[in-house]
């Protein structure tokens, strides 16, 4: 497994430079591309598939690359899996937001037993900002049913909310899923932590509908949230300044492990006084608000790590693929470096890739997999 | 602050009562709470299980579902380690929806960690409301069921009552109708009822009949209309039959529909140009003939006829045709009635002149007798005498015409046998030639041959010179036989044969003193045996010939009513 990085500002010399450094060995059999959407994605990919000779390719749009050097923005990292110990078969879903179980479904058709490869997992790259993600999660557990853990994130587009996009072969597509079957002779491993806290008061989401919150104990939400959280003024009429306020106030919600589940409040509608989420907040439950700071963030990056890396079984690492929420970010601040280098540590000289994430997939048990506010981590051997 | 595991299996409970409540219908419910179940305990297989069948399942690859296993499972209420197909070994813990035995959910969780005691009460309560739900379910299909059913009820009923009073009118209207024609109203008001009758009840502009001129079939007379402006009356009041949708209708001798006025060919001019837009028509019979057409048209473009008006139309002409067939009946009774009036006053006429000579000369005998010299009241007695002798000629006569009406019995006879039977007697009176050719067989009414021999014998010698011969010659042809009877003498050029069998017709040098019934009956009487009497004038010699069917199939049908014809006298 090879990792390349590359911040040349024209689109297909940065794709070419990437895929040279990720290509160590023979002809890879995937390329994962991580990349800015600041970039002509087209260009981008022409200069990949010079190099690859059109290896099977997935990728995204990001709101901001990792790769083994640290964190950058505006740039492409390539992430190349090679050698017998591999076999993969990519697929693309179109048109997701009509039928967001369906298209899981449709992408976890890639997955078929193979000979001697009985390590399997799903990766997928998801358009953030096309449904309820959970829906996209259960459609393809459906399929590939319990043995098989999925991991991904949902691509984004530097916090602008508007279009993410998703890539498949030579292709750019939106409103999209991509995803990779790998089927390894060595054992992957999957590490999941958030690092928040339930604060305060628990409320009673009185009224919700969709990936919506319309009300809290009765209330609006909208208002509900801006008043117990004290939200400053720009947040209160901004969207923009909402969504930045809102990504390190997320929700929890109550579930049967002792942390609640979190989730992401992407935006907020100032007409009708409701919050939006980019998952399922049901209705009749109960939700948290959520903190984290600094110190919680790292101590959750390092238990993530290791969860991945035991589950190899002593087996060393080949690398680290890492799904980052950007809500991580910002609480990090300046620490996102930090973060990097502690992954990087663990992953003892292993190339390490990943990319900050709208939302986070990991199903390793139960039949959710969606998360917010986390970080995933892929240990690949 | 730590969320307890008892608030957290309520506000799972109460998620779960959120969502149930939106399910649709039964098989979203249990996909919905399958995958609830699952989720909520954190397992990776969540199964719904109704009628002992495995209805959804969350957490098997398609088609990779294990439902004999996991029915196996259910079955044992304890809940216990398992190892699946497709996933490997873990905990199971079952919840029953009701006290059904068939229905339950099952959660089955990867690992060695069996269910906790709150776990499993969650997945107990969840179970419960979830048969709540279904049973709810049912409850309003049912509902929505017999609603669906009692709307579409409400609607049949009330298309059948809109149709009943459409056929209430229709038959009001009919019945009215029916009872001016049994009432012998005149035809003109009973055919003006029928075709208002058809502008109330369909609402058309126009309605009219139209009937066949019976002078001129190649024209149409309009008999009763509605809707139609005088000027407009006067300008369609005749045409060509065929013309327009009603010369259709007579044509065609079927209901037509003419759904486009303005395209159709061949249409009323008046009516063209009036824009008419569409009509309907059919035909009207008389007797079982058509005689013409009832027409209903409209001026509302997208008229369109359906099929209950299509049958008042029908039921309106039928009246129509009624109405004609009776008229023509009655017409043709009364016609009868006229024809036998006349028929009995000219035969009182007939009878009571020979009568009044013969008591105008018996009173003259009885008064005057004596004083008359013996040679006057000689020749007075036998003139009465002959009077007398007419007279019961013409009774004879008018008895055997009467007879005529009953078919006469029938006998085996030969030829040769009744020829010479019926012309006995008339040897003593002329120089008569007796030829039969051929003889054969016949079954006929003797006594109606005999008869009409005779009066043809008689005729023959009372319409030629006395010294003259009169020739009987009879053969068989083919099916009949031929008995021609031949005097001399010839039928003036000015004289139509056919008149001379009409009563009371008399040649013109007539020398007996015949009533001019003689051939009349003897046309009856051969027309009563299936037969007919057919004359001839040629080279000097007058022949009537007799032809008779040799066996005669059927009774005779009466004879059609006398048409006197105008002129002839006593």
């Amino acid at each position: 497994m090879g990792v390349g990085q590359s911040s040349d500002p024209d689109a297909s010399a940065a794709g070419r430079a990437a895929a040279t450094a990720a290509i160590t060995g023979e002809a890879p059999k995937l390329l994962v591309v991580f990349c800015s959407d600041s970039y002509d994605l087209s260009a981008l990919l022409r200069g990949i598939a010079e190099v690859s000779g059109g290896a099977p390719l997935i990728g995204c749009s990001t709101a901001g690359e990792i790769a083994t050097n640290g964190p950058a923005d505006a740039s492409v990292v390539v992430t190349a899996f090679g050698g017998d110990g591999f076999s993969v078969e990519t697929r693309a879903a179109k048109g997701v937001a009509a039928r967001l179980r369906e298209a899981g479904a449709e992408v976890a058709g890639a997955l078929r037993p193979v000979e001697g490869k009985p390590h399997q997992v799903l990766l997928l790259l998801t358009d953030g900002l096309a449904g309820d993600q959970q829906e996209i999660v259960r459609g393809a557990y459906g399929v590939v049913g319990a043995a098989v853990p999925l991991v991904g994130g949902c691509a984004g587009d530097d916090l602008k909310m508007r279009t993410t996009y998703q890539l498949h072969g030579t292709e750019v597509l939106g409103d999209a899923i991509v995803a990779a079957a790998i089927s390894s002779d060595a054992p992957f491993g999957i590490g999941v932590q958030h690092g928040w806290r339930p604060v305060g008061e628990p409320m009673l989401v009185t009224k919700s509908g969709g990936n919506r919150v319309h009300m809290l104990d009765d209330r609006p939400a909208l208002d509900v949230y801006l008043e117990r959280l004290d939200a400053p003024a720009e947040a209160r009429t901004d969207p923009a300044a909402f969504t930045k306020f809102a990504l390190t106030h997320p929700l929890g919600l109550s579930r049967r492990s002792a942390e609640p589940q979190v989730r992401f409040v992407a935006e907020a509608d100032f007409g009708d006084r409701s919050i939006g989420c980019i998952a399922e907040v049901p209705q009749g439950g109960v939700t948290w608000f959520m903190e984290g700071d600094a110190s919680s963030v790292l101590a959750a990056t390092d238990k993530a790590c290791d969860a991945a890396l035991s589950a190899l079984n002593g087996a060393r690492p080949l690398g680290l693929l890492a799904f980052d929420c950007i809500a991580r970010r910002e609480v990090l601040g300046e620490g996102i470096r930090a973060e990097i280098d502690r992954v990087a540590e663990v992953a003892g000289g292993a190339p390490v890739a990943g990319f900050y994430t709208y939302g986070e997939i990991a199903r390793t048990h139960g039949i959710s997999g969606f998360h917010n506010q986390t970080l995933v981590v892929l240990a690949v051997s | 602050m730590a969320v307890s595991s008892g608030d957290w299996s309520t506000h799972q409970l109460a998620e779960f009562l959120a969502i149930v409540s939106s399910f649709r219908d039964e098989q979203a419910a249990l996909a919905g709470a399958a995958e609830r179940v699952a989720e909520a305990l954190e397992a990776e297989v969540g199964v719904a299980v109704l009628d002992g069948a495995v209805r959804a399942s969350v957490g098997f690859s398609r088609g990779a579902v294990p439902a004999d296993e996991l029915l196996a499972l259910g079955a044992d209420w304890q809940q216990r380690a398992v190892d699946l197909p497709c996933f490997g070994t873990g905990a199971a813990a079952v919840a029953r929806l009701d006290d059904a035995d068939d229905a339950w959910l099952l959660v089955v969780r990867a690992g060695s960690e069996s269910f906790t005691v709150p776990e499993v009460t969650l997945l107990r309560a969840m179970a419960r409301v979830l048969s709540q739900s279904l049973r709810m379910l049912r409850v309003l299909a049912g509902e929505r069921a017999l609603r669906e059913r009692s709307e579409r009820q409400s609607a049949e009923r009330a298309a059948l009552v809109t149709l009943l009073t459409e056929r209430q009118k229709l038959l009001e209207r009919l019945g009215r109708i029916q009872r001016s024609i049994s009432h012998r109203a005149p035809l003109q008001e009973v055919l003006d009822a029928i075709t208002h009758g058809a502008h109330e009840l369909l609402g058309d502009q126009v309605c009219g009949l139209r009937l066949i001129d019976p002078d001129n079939p190649a024209e149409y007379v309009l008999a009763s209309c509605c809707g139609v402006s005088d000027e407009d009356w006067s300008a369609a009041e005749r045409g060509p039959v065929g013309q327009g949708a009603g010369g259709r209708a007579i044509v065609e001798n079927r209901l037509v529909i003419v759904e486009d006025y303005a395209t159709e060919p061949n249409t009323v001019p008046v009516f063209k140009d009036r824009q008419l837009t569409t009509a309907m028509a059919t035909p009207v019979h008389e007797n079982g003939r058509v005689v013409g057409s009832l027409v209903v048209a409209s001026y509302v473009p997208g008229r369109h006829y359906g099929v209950l008006e299509q049958e008042a139309l029908t039921s309106l002409a039928q009246h129509a045709s009624l109405a004609l067939t009776d008229a023509k009946t009655v017409e043709a009774m009364r016609e009868a009635q006229r024809a036998k009036d006349m028929f009995l006053a000219m035969v009182s006429h007939e009878l009571k002149t020979p009568l009044t000579v013969i008591m105008g000369t018996l009173r003259t005998l009885q008064h005057h007798g004596p004083g008359l010299p013996p040679e006057v009241a000689v020749e007075m007695t036998a003139a009465a005498y002959a009077r007398g002798e007419e007279l019961r000629r013409l009774i004879d006569r008018l008895l055997r015409g009467a007879r005529a009406e009953l078919a006469g019995a029938r006998r085996d006879a030969t030829l040769r046998e009744l020829v010479t039977h019926a012309v006995d007697g008339f040897a003593q009176l002329r120089r008569l030639t007796i030829d039969v050719l051929d003889d054969t067989d016949l079954l006929v009414d003797t006594v109606a041959f005999a008869d009409v021999l005779g009066i043809l014998v008689e005729n023959a010698v009372a319409h030629s010179p006395v010294d003259a011969p009169v020739t009987v010659s009879a053969r068989p042809c083919g099916a009949d036989v031929r008995v021609a009877v031949s005097n001399p003498g010839a039928i003036p050029a000015d004289v139509d044969p056919a008149t001379l069998f009409l009563p009371f017709h008399r040649g013109g040098d007539a020398r007996s003193s015949g009533v001019g019934l003689g051939l009349y009956i003897a046309a009856r009487l051969a027309d009563s045996m299936g037969g007919d009497i057919d004359v001839a004038s040629e080279d000097g010699w007058v022949t009537f010939t007799l032809r008779v069917p040799r066996y005669v199939q059927t009774p005779a049908l009466p004879p059609p009513a006398p048409v006197v014809a105008l002129g002839a006298t006593a």
